[in-house]
């Protein structure tokens, strides 16, 4: 029974994700009917996710599932935060969708199928299985970036994310079946076992082989120089569909990595290097390409990189004494609620056809949307790390990780890196509070968004108060 | 009714800053009533866990030093409040600016009250960035917006390297509490990273109190309005960074480093900030290079370890912020009525303001320290400092009694430019500013004398109790109306003579500094905007290389990428690798090899599309050939399938579009890269897949599998037992992506619904 409870949540979002193309099908609800099951359905499944205890590390259906899926608190909180990301971003489609061209009912089956793939992700402890997750989750973005072939800038976002995502997923196919021939097994487990017996740099395949998985990840996670497909492709997806992917995705992604990290510390020894100026590499690139930015979403993107590779400092510093997983969760968490909330402000701000996404069209929105705006700046705060957000406790924690890793370069890299931050985000807020408004920022009636990016904005103090990851 | 509009705003603002003002000025009379207690030597804690994990707890403190700055901090904040209640008139952003002016003062006061490094930083980050806001609240000004930023980055940055030296501090021992601190000292400062720690430190206090070569953003800063400036720039915020060296005076202070650091930086402000305080016309301008004098003074004496160096530093805190406040409030006041700060276009304003030339000759004077004034006190205590044998005796004298030499020309520039000498303006235009504008001033002012005449009961209640906060020892501490004829004396005697002097040569020493200023060849202003400018072209070069939105530019930096990172571990392997080749290839192998490889050849070159997906299907054919071949048959039945759909769809969906004849054809050096990264990546694979499969095959999963499909799964076919039954999950998952890849197909042909 107890297993049952485990996986539920992941049953709940595949049914679900079934049960809404059953009804789309029929045609009998319309869009705000179907906006309400998908988030509905998020809603339970964060809910059953919530009350199940995963103290220790639980192998559900050990005998059927022969150990592929692993559950503990931090594939809890990870597939917490993701169909949290999930809800937010139905949410914002809710909103978006009253405005914007382009809506098909399928729309939240796919939101519930990658979440489904993610939780998977999350979960899995096995390499084939990881595999089949990642394709799922991978398919149902690429619809949810491309579905609307009408226009030209998301079919050549969708074109370029296919084709560069499909290189990433022969990598990692060639990578495990390296990684399989170097240790005789797919499960990380036993993985780890061979390794900690005979040694990771001695086995070519095995090193060959999870550098492959390696890269396959840092594409999906934009992490400097598999970075550049990102900035294309959140421009060109719709924005709730940009919001699911900055947050949902890159949590699914670092929660796999740090499970399989922590199972295999001498694998992380190899890495650690590698990690290291990837990581440096990836704040410096990313600030610099977001500093250049006209382009709301574009600024976004990049500054998605810069989290990256914050994020990579985490994973450098995974392992040392009173330092684990808990703070990767804990900072995606802090931007995923940051991140969410501006694309939930954006969704109903943008206006039709998004059409207000540079940093000009915003001029004055305090003044003439004084709650939005000071929603918006609390993110944009959070996002840069100034105390006393989430965003700050998330930073302050790898920071100080980094230290005690005893990589102090690391720490001072990242401190400097957040200065340069500081630079588009105080723009935006500079825009919206220090010019003159020249729009009326209409909004269509009955959208939940505005109270959603309340909810969110509490949400920024709340994580930062109660920080109940750590 | 523009006319209505204007007055009703001007009504409203007067209401906001007289009723807000009430904030600082209760706050201050509460922080009055712990004053008794804490003459007495009490200490007061309140503390309040916030995140233990992170070491960060809501830990306040209130001892003498925090009091001392509490009470500058509410004090000054009243009267600048019911100042600014005038001085913004009808300004539009009238709430937002006392919402920033008390959110400002609240951090500031957090961070003299925290006991937790933690917290202090919070605070000081807050103060960074309402002191931002404010500077930038002419928000339409291009410089004021420009100097906002240049704070910020300023300031910002120096907060980062505080943040630094806290996270350091912990490593070295040192606690977060700042009670806990002497205890700790002798650890910290034997430690290996007491120097990075020190270091992080001093940077933190030099950015954030303007000292030399982070001062520049200070002078910039004074397009704030005004009282911001008397607040922010003069009495409280650029106090922050000598209230961490106070603080941490300790735990770090006393060791060579700390003293030569401190007095050379502190020494070479003050006197560069003093000179500099000649060149500009500005009145403005002029009080905050004589701000930095002030800072610079403060941190050279904060490097001393005895009882008269500290005495003077925190003695000169105190007269420095009555003198510079007033001063500042008055430049507001003359700006406001006389319409100019400019020194040069004002004369004889006495008659006119005569209230506020009174305030401002009680500021001057005691920023001259003529005897009877507070700053004399001050003076003389300092002289007793600077001849302390640690701090450099020589050096900080010549320094002290130069920047005040300096300072009392500066004071006597100030008070006769503007209120003597001929009226530059019709009289009946000026007019007394309104009482909520000169008492500020005059209160700071007779203040100034008041302490003058009573310095034995200043030192006993307020700097005794501060000194003692960071510096318990037995020495005696006391500030007395008249040392008797000492070496002080005559230093002071000699300043005053140096200064009239000065003051008499003014035109010409002012022609001086400004050319030498503007001749300067390098400044670190300079230093800052040049790499400024060259971050911003650096990003906009970056972006525009790396970001040209080339689909295939991408793929070639993954692709080599990838071959480097995988490759490089065994360069020097390739080798012994190729050395495993195997002895003999099957002719048959041998003849499906080339048959790939043709129809590989055929796809990249064909100019016709249909070719090219002949192409595709040829290698797919080949491979399930090879599958054939090497006793996989239902494999290769399987991909022969998938081969036949996806030459079927493929062709389906590229006759669709252009030929590929229209399309602009590579240039040869770009073939030559592209053919060269596909060789490379083929090398890569090969190689590796010839280490691998010159080992010995594990075959424990096979035997694993016949042994076991039948007891445990009931099935003879091994390969439907692990898709069904061993692996069905993933079969399960397998299915999942092939209906989602049928939706995706059937979502991109349905018409998408209407908004």
């Amino acid at each position: 029974m107890f297993d049952v409870m485990v996986i539920l949540p992941l049953a709940a979002t595949g049914a679900g994700a079934i049960l809404i193309m059953l009804v789309a099908a029929f045609e009998t609800f319309r869009r705000e009917g179907i906006s309400i099951l998908g988030m509905g359905l998020f809603a339970f499944a964060f809910f059953i996710q919530l009350t199940v205890d995963n103290s220790g590390d639980i192998y559900p259906f050990a005998e059927v599932f022969n150990g592929m899926l692993v559950a503990n608190t931090f594939t809890k909180v990870a597939g917490l935060i993701i169909l949290a990301c999930g809800f937010f971003s139905a949410l914002a489609a809710q909103t978006y969708f009253t405005q914007n061209k382009g809506f098909v009912l399928e729309f939240y089956c796919m939101l519930l199928f990658a979440a489904f793939g993610m939780l998977l992700l999350t979960m899995v402890a096995e390499l084939i299985t990881l595999f089949i997750a990642l394709e799922i989750m991978s398919l149902a973005v690429y619809t949810l970036v491309g579905y609307d072939r009408h226009s030209v800038v998301r079919a050549e976002a969708v074109l370029k994310y296919l084709m560069l995502g499909a290189f990433a997923g022969a990598f990692y196919v060639m990578g495990a079946v390296l990684v399989y021939a170097g240790t005789g097994s797919t499960s990380f487990a036993a993985i780890g076992a061979v390794v900690a017996d005979s040694g990771y740099l001695s086995n070519p395949a095995l090193v060959g082989g999870s550098f492959l998985i390696l890269f396959a990840f840092l594409f999906k996670a934009a992490a400097f120089p598999f970075h550049a497909w990102v900035i294309d492709v959140y421009d060109g997806a719709p924005l709730p569909v940009t919001a699911f992917m900055a947050t949902a995705v890159k949590t699914s992604i670092f929660a796999v990595l740090a499970n399989f990290l922590l199972i295999n510390p001498e694998v992380h020894q190899g890495w650690v290097t590698f990690l290291f100026y990837l990581s440096i590499l990836t704040m410096f690139a990313g600030n610099l390409i977001a500093i250049g930015q006209q382009n709301l979403k574009r600024m976004l993107a990049a500054s998605g990189i810069v989290h990256t590779g914050y994020l990579l400092i985490a994973l450098v510093a995974l392992g040392s004494e009173r330092f684990s997983g808990g703070a990767i969760l804990f900072y995606l968490a802090a931007y995923g609620v940051a991140t969410l909330g501006l694309f939930v402000a954006l969704s109903y701000l943008s206006g039709q056809d998004e059409r207000r996404v540079s940093f000009d069209d915003f001029r004055g929105l305090a003044k003439v949307r004084p709650y939005s705006a000071a929603c918006i700046a609390i993110f944009l705060l959070s996002m840069a790390g100034i105390p006393p957000t989430a965003g700050f406790m998330g930073k302050f924690y790898i920071i100080a990780g980094a230290f005690q890793a005893g990589h102090a370069v690391l720490a001072v890299l990242g401190i400097v890196s957040s200065i340069l931050s500081l630079w588009y985000y105080l723009r935006l807020i500079i825009v919206m509070y220090f010019r003159e408004p020249e729009q009326r920022f209409e909004v269509a009636e009955l959208t939940l968004a505005p109270l959603g990016t309340i909810v969110l904005a509490v949400c920024v103090f709340a994580i930062s108060f109660y920080p109940v990851v750590l | 009714m523009v006319h209505t509009d204007h007055d009703l705003l001007t009504r409203r603002c007067r209401l906001m800053g007289r009723l807000s003002s009430l904030l600082p000025a209760l706050l201050f009379i509460l922080t009055c009533r712990f004053w008794p207690a804490i003459v007495d030597g009490q200490t007061y804690l309140f503390d309040a866990p916030w995140l233990p994990s992170l070491d960060l707890s809501l830990r306040f403190r209130l001892d003498g030093l925090s009091l001392l700055f509490a009470l500058i901090i509410t004090g000054a904040g009243t009267f600048v409040s019911l100042y600014s209640s005038s001085y913004l008139g009808g300004h539009r952003h009238c709430g937002r600016y006392f919402f920033f002016l008390h959110a400002f003062m609240l951090s500031m006061l957090g961070l003299v009250l925290a006991d937790n490094l933690l917290l202090l930083f919070v605070f000081w980050e807050g103060t960074t960035i309402f002191s931002f806001l404010l500077i930038g609240f002419d928000h339409e000004s291009k410089t004021a917006r420009e100097n906002a930023r240049q704070s910020l980055l300023v300031t910002g940055g120096g907060g980062l390297a505080l943040l630094l030296g806290i996270l350091l501090l912990k490593i070295a021992g040192g606690s977060y509490i700042i009670s806990s601190w002497p205890a700790a000292g002798e650890m910290v400062r034997q430690h290996h990273l007491y120097p990075f720690i020190l270091l992080a430190v001093l940077l933190g206090a030099m950015t954030k109190s303007a000292q030399f070569p982070f001062h520049f953003w200070l002078p910039n800063a004074m397009s704030a309005p005004t009282p911001i400036s008397a607040f922010l720039h003069a009495a409280t915020m650029v106090k922050a960074g000598i209230y961490l060296l106070m603080r941490c005076h300790p735990l770090l202070g006393g060791t060579p480093a700390w003293t030569t650091a401190l007095v050379l930086i502190g020494g070479f402000t003050a006197v560069w900030g003093a000179v500099q305080a000649l060149g500009p016309r500005d009145l403005k301008r002029i009080l905050a290079y004589t701000t930095i004098m002030a800072l610079g003074i403060l941190t050279m004496f904060l490097g001393g370890q005895t009882a008269p160096a500290l005495t003077a530093a925190v003695t000169f805190l105190m007269v420095h912020a009555l003198y510079k406040a007033a001063l500042f409030l008055a430049v507001g006041s003359i700006d406001h009525s006389a319409g100019s700060r400019i020194i040069d276009s004002l004369g004889g304003l006495w008659r006119a303001m005569p209230l506020t030339a009174v305030a401002v000759g009680a500021a001057c004077l005691s920023m001259a320290g003529f005897p009877l004034f507070f700053g004399f006190i001050g003076k003389e205590i300092m002289y007793e400092g600077a001849l302390a044998k640690e701090m450099y005796p020589v050096f900080a004298v010549t320094a002290a009694v130069l920047a005040n030499a300096l300072m009392t020309a500066v004071a006597a520039i100030v008070l006769f430019g503007p209120f003597f000498g001929s009226a530059r303006a019709p009289r009946q235009q000026i007019h007394e500013s309104p009482w909520t504008m000169w008492l500020g001033p005059l209160v700071l002012g007779g203040v100034g004398i008041l302490f003058g005449l009573i310095p034995e009961w200043v030192s006993r209640v307020l700097i005794e109790p501060a000194v003692r906060s960071f510096h318990p020892g037995p020495e005696e501490i006391r500030l007395v109306f008249f040392h008797g004829l000492n070496l002080p004396l005559l230093l002071s005697l000699v300043t005053l003579c140096c200064g009239a002097t000065l003051y008499l040569l003014r035109h010409r020493a002012c022609r001086l500094v400004a050319t030498v200023v503007e001749k300067l060849p390098a400044t670190f202003e300079g230093l800052y905007n040049l790499g400024l400018s060259g971050f911003m072209n650096g990003a906009g070069l970056l972006t525009g290389r790396l970001q040209n939105g080339s689909l295939h530019f991408y793929l070639a930096v993954i692709v080599s990428t990838v071959i480097l990172g995988v490759g490089w571990p065994w360069i020097g392997k390739l080798s012994g690798i190729f050395g495993r080749w195997p002895e003999s290839i099957d002719t048959t192998a041998l003849a499906l090899l080339l048959f790939v490889s043709g129809s590989v050849f055929v796809v990249v070159t064909a100019r016709k599309r249909l070719a090219a997906i002949g192409g595709l299907g040829g290698v797919g054919a080949g491979v399930a050939l090879i599958f054939l071949l090497f006793g996989a048959p239902d494999i290769a039945m399987t991909q022969l399938l998938v081969e036949t759909l996806t030459v079927i769809f493929v062709s389906l969906v590229m006759l669709r579009l252009p030929a590929i004849e229209q399309a602009r054809r590579r240039t040869v050096r770009r073939r030559c890269l592209d053919g060269g990264l596909a060789l490379a990546g083929g090398l890569l694979l090969t190689s590796l897949l010839i280490g691998v499969g010159s080992e010995p095959l594990d075959r424990s999963l096979t035997s694993y599998f016949e042994a076991n499909s039948y007891l445990a799964a009931h099935g003879r076919n091994i390969v439907n037992v692990i898709l069904v039954d061993f692996r069905s999950f993933d079969t399960l998952g397998e299915i999942i992506v092939v209906v989602l890849a049928a939706w995706a197909a059937v979502t991109l042909i349905r018409k998408p619904m209407e908004p």
